[in-house]
């Protein structure tokens, strides 16, 4: 059955991507918005067909399975795209949705569940012959447990949650400690966990210093699977990625085929029908791990679009109603380099502080080997509510060196004001010699001190009303000299009553 | 160098003069002073006045958030330092310390309530 209205479950700039290829695929769209008279903020309602409101506020609203199925009934859906993040992953959602006769659009709720743990999920990838990092075989339930597996796996290792995203109650434990100590960091983070989630269980996993992020895409319509290449995603902060490139230039074609012909088995064992991505580590002497797999776009997805020409969501909304995939392994032609930045409303200067806000000014770069996923306008509010992704910023090119150039060109270009982002952040990357030299792991950004070196932004907050004199420039222009300044007295850490504590949720 | 405020574009140029910590910048050929200078000739010679902190303990909050979790009651002490309330801002959970001690006067924020940038979380006597 071919599918011809799909309710977005999302919003930003994923809501936008999927509308795109809905339109061109003739489907109408139905989207979603907390509540009314916030249209303005929440552009995915005026490209849709139609919009409903919401009942709970900010993120609550979107994970509200009650009234968002409420709303697939009134609009008369076929299908439920969730997007990344919110209800992507949620096996109950995916279940309801199948019950009450609408598509969801993602993996079958079996699969979901069984990936939604991360153990079960490892000893799978083991079962085909991944190899995985020592870990604990089971939730960490007490004391004794921890000791057992400390134990056994001896510092540096992370403790992770079982069922969270990728991302929450990652801590790395380096070097001697006590178990007093390893104790009290667990119990702070089962705490953290059982904010998020009512499911607080943790594991114990080795940690991989000096490691790589690679991941595969991978698409399968249940009996053909097919990789679309990979994704290096090293380049993060906080276990959270920042910068996407791919091709990763760290594989040779050996190990890239090795790597992709085991992360197809992995999604065979599953019965894996749509794309999903497998995620793996990599060391400097390019032995490989399996860290998991997500079963959902991705939101670094367009680098591999850009270099292969195959439009995923169009994939996976095929794949959905029941098609078979139109292309062989064969047919898949890698193009050029392509590299994703992730524009977000951080201030990189003080590590990546959230700095929600209102958008003054709004100007997008464009032009040849650039791409562009937004829903940035001026007078947009950037909510504390949601994450903080105002854009990504792609570039393709025939080789990373172009690829590099164009993406630098092209953050010359975007001015964004109203909040910090991490464009000055992108720039001071793309000049660093290690970064262009290819000699970066997930440790970069606290290793190189890279921070210290990006520019401070200021903005006039308030707009001008009345022409201001010669005096004022002048004092705007000496604060401005001042914090370049001191600049690196500042460095490394703010005054001030603000402790990063825990990342919430992975992004991606 | 030159700067555009609104539709208007100004010249400007920058001195360190050699005094240290002086700057004169220059706007449309006017000219200013900026420096520490000012600050160290209207300083008065510090008399023994009673150590007493007159501003108000009040614990602000950095960015905007939505209150997460509370972990502070109403006429409970905190020492400097102490963690008090988790603020979460983009799907961040941040702590936020004490920059004082005292004894909770008032909190005047919820669990789960949306605030903004430089509101007045708690008072502490």
């Amino acid at each position: 059955m071919s599918i011809r209205k799909i309710l977005i479950a999302n919003r930003g700039e994923i809501a936008l991507r999927i509308i795109r290829t809905c339109k061109e695929m003739g489907i109408k769209t139905v989207t979603i918005l907390p509540k009314k008279g916030e249209e303005s903020n929440f552009i995915e309602t005026s490209l849709a067909d139609e919009f409903y409101y919401l009942e709970r506020e900010g993120p609550q609203g979107y994970l509200d399975i009650k009234r968002i199925l409420e709303i697939a009934k009134k609009a008369r859906v076929d299908a439920i795209h969730p997007g990344y993040g919110f209800l992507a992953e949620n096996w109950l959602f995916a279940k309801l949705c199948e019950k009450r006769g609408i598509k969801f659009i993602g993996p079958h709720f079996k699969i979901l569940k069984k990936l939604e743990d991360k153990i079960e999920a490892k000893k799978i990838a083991k079962k085909v012959g991944i190899p995985i990092l020592p870990m604990s075989d089971g939730s960490i339930n007490s004391l004794r447990d921890l000791r057992k597996w400390i134990l056994a796996i001896r510092p540096p290792f992370v403790l992770k949650s079982r069922k969270g995203g990728g991302g929450i109650g990652i801590r790395t434990i380096n070097g001697e400690i006590s178990f007093g100590e390893v104790f009290t960091i667990a119990l702070g983070i089962r705490r953290q966990m059982s904010m998020a989630f009512s499911d607080s269980e943790f594991f114990l996993e080795k940690y991989l210093p000096e490691a790589k992020h690679i991941e595969f895409q991978i698409i399968s319509d249940g009996k053909n699977f097919l990789h679309l290449g990979e994704r290096e995603c090293s380049i993060q902060r906080r276990f959270q990625k920042l910068l996407e490139e791919s091709p990763s230039m760290f594989l040779p074609d050996e190990k890239r085929e090795e790597m992709a012909k085991l992360a197809i088995e992995l999604l065979k064992e599953l019965r894996y029908q749509g794309v999903g991505t497998v995620e793996f580590l990599v060391d400097k002497d390019k032995n490989f791990y399996f860290l998991e797999v997500n079963p959902r776009i991705q939101v670094e997805h367009p680098i591999t679009e850009a270099r292969t020409g195959i439009d995923l969501v169009e994939q996976q909304i095929r794949i959905s109603q029941g098609e078979k995939i139109k292309f062989s392994q064969d047919d898949v032609n890698f193009q050029g380099f392509a590299i994703e930045a992730r524009i977000l409303a951080e201030d990189p200067q003080k590590n990546f502080r959230p700095s929600p806000g209102k958008i003054t000014k709004y100007i997008p770069p464009g032009g040849q080997g650039i791409f562009l996923h937004t829903f940035l306008h001026e007078g947009q509010e950037i909510e504390p509510y949601f994450d903080s992704l105002l854009a990504k910023l792609i570039s393709l090119g025939k080789d990373r060196e172009e690829a590099i150039s164009k993406l630098k060109r092209a953050l010359e270009e975007f001015q964004i004001e109203g909040v910090s982002t991490t464009i000055p952040f992108f720039k001071v990357l793309l000049e660093n010699k290690d970064f262009l030299a290819g000699n970066f792991t997930t440790d970069f950004i606290e290793k190189s001190k890279i921070l210290e070196r990006v520019s401070p932004q200021v903005f006039i907050e308030k707009p001008l009303e009345k022409e201001i004199n010669e005096e004022e420039i002048a004092k705007i222009v000496y604060q401005i000299y001042k914090l370049l300044k001191e600049k690196k007295e500042i460095e490394p850490q703010e005054v001030s009553n603000w402790q990063m504590a825990e990342r919430l949720k992975m992004l991606e | 160098m030159k700067i555009k405020i609104g539709e208007k574009i100004y010249d400007i140029e920058i001195f360190e003069e050699e005094e240290e910590g002086k700057i004169k910048i220059r706007v449309n050929k006017k000219e200013f002073i900026f420096g520490e200078e000012k600050e160290k000739e209207i300083s008065i010679p510090r008399v023994s006045l009673p150590k007493r902190n007159f501003s108000k303990k009040e614990i602000l909050a950095p960015i905007d958030g939505i209150i997460s979790e509370i972990f502070v009651q109403e006429s409970n002490f905190v020492k400097k330092n102490q963690k008090v309330l988790t603020l979460s801002s983009m799907k961040m959970e941040n702590e936020l310390i004490s920059e004082f001690e005292g004894k909770i006067k008032e909190i005047l924020v919820k669990k789960g309530q949306k605030i903004k940038k430089d509101e007045v979380l708690i008072r502490l006597i």
